[in-house]
């Protein structure tokens, strides 16, 4: 009989990138990045 | 414990470790361009020019050179290569991008950039898979190089690549003749369209039009200007957004001939090339058109999608190679040229054309 394959999912970078930003928009909305929070400049 | 299995765990760790300096150096590289872009900006330079015209991504990928010919000579550049991640950096910077761009923009631009997408993806195609076949390239070839200069640079090269079955040697010719060409374009580009007086839609669309890498994009939009780099961002996320579709259309050729293809074309494989980076892009212009953040001017968001962007064009000069070009012979060179200056005359005429009388589109200065 047959294993069960497992099913990993793989994430592909283009949906990394996607969560990376999606976190640090997330961080800007509640506050913790920008005014009145950790200040970031260009 | 068994050898090999100690082996793996040895050539892990260091990887993780080559990841975590390669990293480290990118980091280092940007705040160096960042803090030498800051110095000249407020400077005049010889002969009056103001410093202001050397914007970020230049000094991030002159940086970048930099450390690409200290790692070659320290013979570190394998090594650190798992931390250099150009398109990550890139992909991040471009869904920032998206928070600061009202969706007003991007729909009153959309029409135009489909428009363009498909005029110039058609030509530019189908004139480099003529010029290939002249010039006597491999079908395989052609068939990558056509896509990348047509649709967008490296992501579209592999996924041509994949759909095709190219050899890996082809795949790296192009990439890297994509890259040696995006490099000066990126720079002469911007300085041709303020000769030529460009507006800011039609230079971005000309950027977005004709310029292979998407990192090049929006490094000739960032100099040119704010509204240049959206509609440059635009442009290209409309041309890359396509790829999925250059990539099933090639493998049915590919099939149709003699079982070649190397996948079997479906609408899954349209899916599984589109970029997924253009839903943050959007979903994020959306937040921010419903008011709900701020990515706009002076934004934190705005200086983490520049920093973004510094990292993605320092990762660009460390990755920088021309050492596969030497195996290569002059004739996919030429191929690749003639059909770049095709691309950069059609774009600006057909960008011309679209953004200046049939769908011009309005810019908040």
């Amino acid at each position: 009989m047959n294993e069960p394959k497992s099913r990993k999912i793989v994430l592909n970078e283009d949906w990394w990138a996607v969560i990376a930003a999606g976190l640090l928009i997330l961080l800007s909305a509640l506050g913790v990045i920008g005014e009145g929070g950790l200040k970031i400049t260009f | 414990m068994p050898k090999s299995t100690k082996n793996a765990q040895q050539s892990n760790w260091k990887k993780w470790l080559g990841f975590g300096t390669g990293l480290l150096l990118v980091v280092l590289l940007s705040i160096a361009a960042w803090w030498m872009a800051k110095r000249i900006y407020a400077a005049t330079l010889p002969f009056g020019i103001p410093g202001k015209i050397l914007e970020f991504p230049i000094w991030a990928v002159l940086f970048g050179l930099l450390g690409n010919v200290i790692l070659k000579l320290s013979n570190l550049k394998e090594f650190v290569k798992p931390g250099v991640r150009t398109e990550f950096f890139l992909k991040v910077g471009l869904v920032l991008l998206g928070a600061g761009i009202n969706l007003s923009l991007m729909v009153t631009a959309a029409g135009g950039a489909i428009l363009q997408a498909f005029i110039m993806i058609a030509s530019v195609f189908f004139f480099t898979w003529w010029l290939a076949k002249k010039f006597g390239l491999d079908d395989k070839l052609r068939a990558v190089m056509a896509t990348a200069i047509s649709v967008c640079g490296v992501s579209a090269a592999i996924a041509a690549a994949g759909a095709v079955l190219a050899k890996k040697e082809q795949v790296t010719y192009v990439i890297t003749l994509v890259i040696l060409v995006a490099l000066p374009i990126m720079v002469l580009a911007p300085l041709a369209a303020s000769a030529m007086h460009l507006p800011d839609a039609v230079a971005g669309a000309w950027f977005g039009g004709n310029i292979d890498t998407t990192a090049a994009v929006i490094g000739a939009g960032t100099i040119y200007s704010d509204q240049a780099q959206q509609v440059a961002a635009i442009v290209k996320s409309t041309q890359n957004a396509l790829i999925g579709v250059m990539a099933f259309f090639l493998a049915v050729y590919f099939s149709a001939r003699s079982g070649q293809g190397g996948q079997r074309p479906s609408a899954r494989m349209i899916w599984e090339r589109f970029p997924k980076f253009v839903l943050g892009f959007v979903a994020a212009s959306i937040l921010y058109t419903l008011g709900w953040i701020d990515g706009g001017k002076g934004s934190a968001l705005e200086a983490l999608k520049n920093w973004a962007f510094t990292l993605a064009f320092v990762s660009m000069g460390l990755e920088f190679s021309v050492r596969e070009l030497k195996n290569m012979g002059w004739r996919p060179v030429a191929v690749f040229l003639l059909a770049t200056l095709f691309n950069t005359v059609l774009a600006l005429g057909v960008a011309w054309v679209i953004f200046q009388y049939l769908l011009p589109i309005q810019l908040a200065q």
